[in-house]
């Protein structure tokens, strides 16, 4: 029992004790166990036995996936299950075990081999990838074979689930089980699909630990951190009874927090403002709005896109819009149009790799080149936008004016279709840009004349503006959201709507980061978006300081010569001025 | 014995939705049903068989059934295929 400490992504908060569960991997056999004459029947009859299983198992998950996540969810298993009845496959699998003489796990085996070479060779992306779909139906089957590892996995025990990586169906799958205290996987990172699923149902998970399953075996003890993003393996007592009483005060802090989310969005000399929330599946609107939220301030569209192997359909596209316009009510849904090319890339959309992903075709540039995703996706949110009359287009990596010049057009051309098709549709649906390209920063007091609203996305602002890539561990350390470069470009920015009377969001981790949003509060933002498991701690900070101070003290702080100086000038002066701001349970 | 050829005129294919379309209304009839595509050929009632030949939009396969309902499974799984597979688009 070797005690270990892994370092990874924290992409769910919270802490959780438990015993590991490794997640079956590939399971096939290169082995051949051979068998006598007489027990060819046998073994066809422990086979006919695993597809009896599997097929119960799958139809209960289809029907399961379908209730809570939907039935696009729990096609997957649809399929499965007519891969599983597929009559060619299961008499290939009798056929070797009658004439190879082996045990039904070799002859199963086999047969992968033999249907994935046929699937390498195909070239179309989404045809070869099916591959997976079989690997994962035989998987089960070959499990099946004994009856007692089902058992083992069904016993609904406690666990802490430990994978390389789990697919988009195994983890909805798994995660709804109600019995996963904790995920950490060697791959992955805050976007991937399990980890926005864990976040929704608040199960820690930390993520790209690289090597956790070589690390574990079943039944070790893990501890997961969800919020610093480390895993320890086989605690030493002592350290485990230090996490314990940390996980007890998260706990009560996570209590607390839910009560804050039903106060008022108020500073202490009542300025109002307004926590949003960043998310990028439908079903996290409920979880937004009991964190506290005040409307969806970035609904990232890329998930639709994720989610299937084709390109979406404007019916596609609807369907989840439709959703999200309705849920939530009367608040305000600000829907990103895609945001993908570069690193992000889809098979689908055939984009060529590119040497420089991050300046290339990318956000608004790429649905520029292929107008006819774009113009779906415009068709399905402008239809969105007639439920609630709360639904606003926006538009990521604007550079300059051509650019919402052109989107105004093609958004003109779109309403036009739309009323001859007699589709409803909110007529003032408010057009808003991101603001992340520094050149559109320098220009914001003209662009947001062309606006309804902007949204400034620090993330990539401060990347492109310091020229640091956060991910490159050799300069991450020059990433400093309060660089007194950063904050005189955000102040330009802030002040530029306010001239205008125009709304201004932030929607990058900054507003996440209680001393980072107080900072944007004194350079008088009033909108925060966030992802909503934040905003109890950042309504709490803003709550405990007047604005007027807050105000004074930004103001100065950036008269400081660098980061450091102004971290640590406004720093002291909110403790000093108001000591319960920043408290915490997770820094104490 | 049909034996007719039939272009997939869907934007995505003969990909995993619309095999199983297809595999649910071919396993409505008695005849057998195969499907031929370049050099490959397939049972019309296996999914997995279907996905393999990576049908993409604009290719050409070949139905040959036979049977005493043959000629009723024709015109249904052509029409599944003239109609794209009831996709939106």
């Amino acid at each position: 029992m070797e005690y270990f400490r892994l370092r990874g992504t924290g992409v769910s908060p919270g802490i959780a004790v438990g015993e590991v569960q490794l997640s079956e991997g590939i399971v096939f056999t290169s082995r051949k166990s051979s068998i006598d004459s007489e027990q060819v029947s046998g073994e066809t009859e422990r086979l006919k036995v695993a597809i009896h299983r599997t097929e119960d198992q799958l139809k209960k998950i289809k029907e399961e996936i379908g209730k809570k996540v939907g039935t696009d969810h729990s096609f997957i298993f649809e399929a499965h299950l007519f891969i599983l009845q597929d009559e060619s496959l299961i008499s290939r699998i009798k056929e070797i075990i009658k004439k190879d003489k082996t045990k039904a796990e070799r002859a199963i085996s086999k047969v992968y081999e033999e249907y994935s070479k046929m699937f390498e060779s195909i070239e179309d992306e989404y045809f070869k990838q099916r591959e997976y779909d079989l690997k994962d139906v035989l998987s089960k089957l070959y499990l099946n074979l004994e009856s007692d590892k089902e058992v083992k996995k069904d016993d609904g025990k406690e666990k802490i689930l430990v994978a390389h990586d789990l697919l988009p169906s195994e983890a909805a799958l798994k995660l709804s089980q109600g019995n996963v205290l904790a995920v950490a996987l060697d791959i992955g990172g805050t976007t991937s699909h399990t980890a926005i699923l864990a976040r929704s149902l608040n199960i820690p998970a930390v993520m790209g630990l690289s090597q956790v399953t070589r690390k574990v075996k079943d039944g070790d003890t893990l501890i997961v951190d969800g919020t610093n993003g480390e895993v320890i393996i086989n605690p030493p007592f002592a350290i485990r009874r230090e996490f314990e009483s940390k996980q007890k005060k998260y706990r009560t802090y996570v209590k607390e927090l839910k009560k804050t989310a039903k106060l008022k969005s108020k500073t202490l000399d009542e300025v109002r403002f307004f926590p949003l929330a960043n998310i990028e599946l439908p079903d996290e609107v409920e979880l937004s709005f009991s964190m506290g939220a005040e409307g969806i301030g970035l609904f990232r569209t890329e998930f639709i896109f994720f989610q299937s192997k084709d390109l979406p359909s404007e019916e596609d596209h609807f369907k989840v819009y439709s959703k999200i316009a309705k849920n939530a009510g009367e608040t305000p849904v600000y829907i990103r149009t895609v945001d993908i090319g570069g690193e992000k890339n889809l098979p689908q959309m055939n984009v060529e790799k590119e040497p420089n992903p991050a300046l290339g075709l990318r956000g608004f540039r790429l649905s520029l080149r292929e107008r006819g995703h774009f113009k779906t996706q415009l068709r399905a949110i402008l239809r969105a936008s007639a439920i609630n009359k709360n639904v606003r287009i926006m538009l990521p990596m604007i550079t300059g004016i051509e650019e919402i010049e052109e989107a105004k057009l093609i958004i003109e051309e779109t309403k036009e279709e739309l009323n001859d098709q007699k589709y409803k549709f909110d007529e003032k649906v408010q057009l808003g840009i991101m603001i992340e390209v520094p050149a559109a920063a320098a220009v914001s007091d003209s662009l947001v004349k062309e606006v309804d609203y902007i949204s400034i996305g620090t993330n990539d602002l401060i990347q492109y503006y310091l020229a640091v890539d956060r991910s490159n561990e050799l300069v991450s350390y020059l990433f400093k959201p309060l660089h007194p470069s950063v904050l005189r470009l955000l102040k330009f920015i802030i002040e530029s709507a306010q001239k205008e009377k125009k709304e201004v969001t932030v929607c990058g981790e900054m507003a996440a980061d209680p001393l980072s949003a107080l900072a944007l509060l004194g350079l008088g933002l009033r909108r925060f978006s966030m992802n909503p498991i934040f905003i109890p701690r950042i309504k709490k900070a803003l709550r405990s300081v007047e604005y007027k101070n807050i105000h004074k003290f930004v103001e100065k702080a950036m008269t400081k010569r660098t980061a450091r100086e102004v971290e640590e000038y406004f720093l002291e002066n909110i403790l000093s001025a108001y000591p319960k701001a920043l408290l915490s349970t997770e820094s104490s | 014995m049909i034996k007719k050829k039939v272009k997939i005129k869907n934007k995505l294919g003969l990909h995993a939705r619309a095999a199983v379309k297809f595999v649910n209304l071919a396993n409505r009839f008695a005849s057998s049903i195969k499907i031929v595509k370049d050099s490959n050929e397939v049972d019309g009632k296996s999914v997995l068989g279907i996905l393999t030949l990576a049908a993409v939009q604009g290719s050409e396969i070949q139905l040959k059934i036979s049977g005493k309902d043959e000629k009723m499974a024709f015109k249904a799984l052509n029409d599944l295929i003239d109609d794209k597979f009831h996709e939106k688009e």
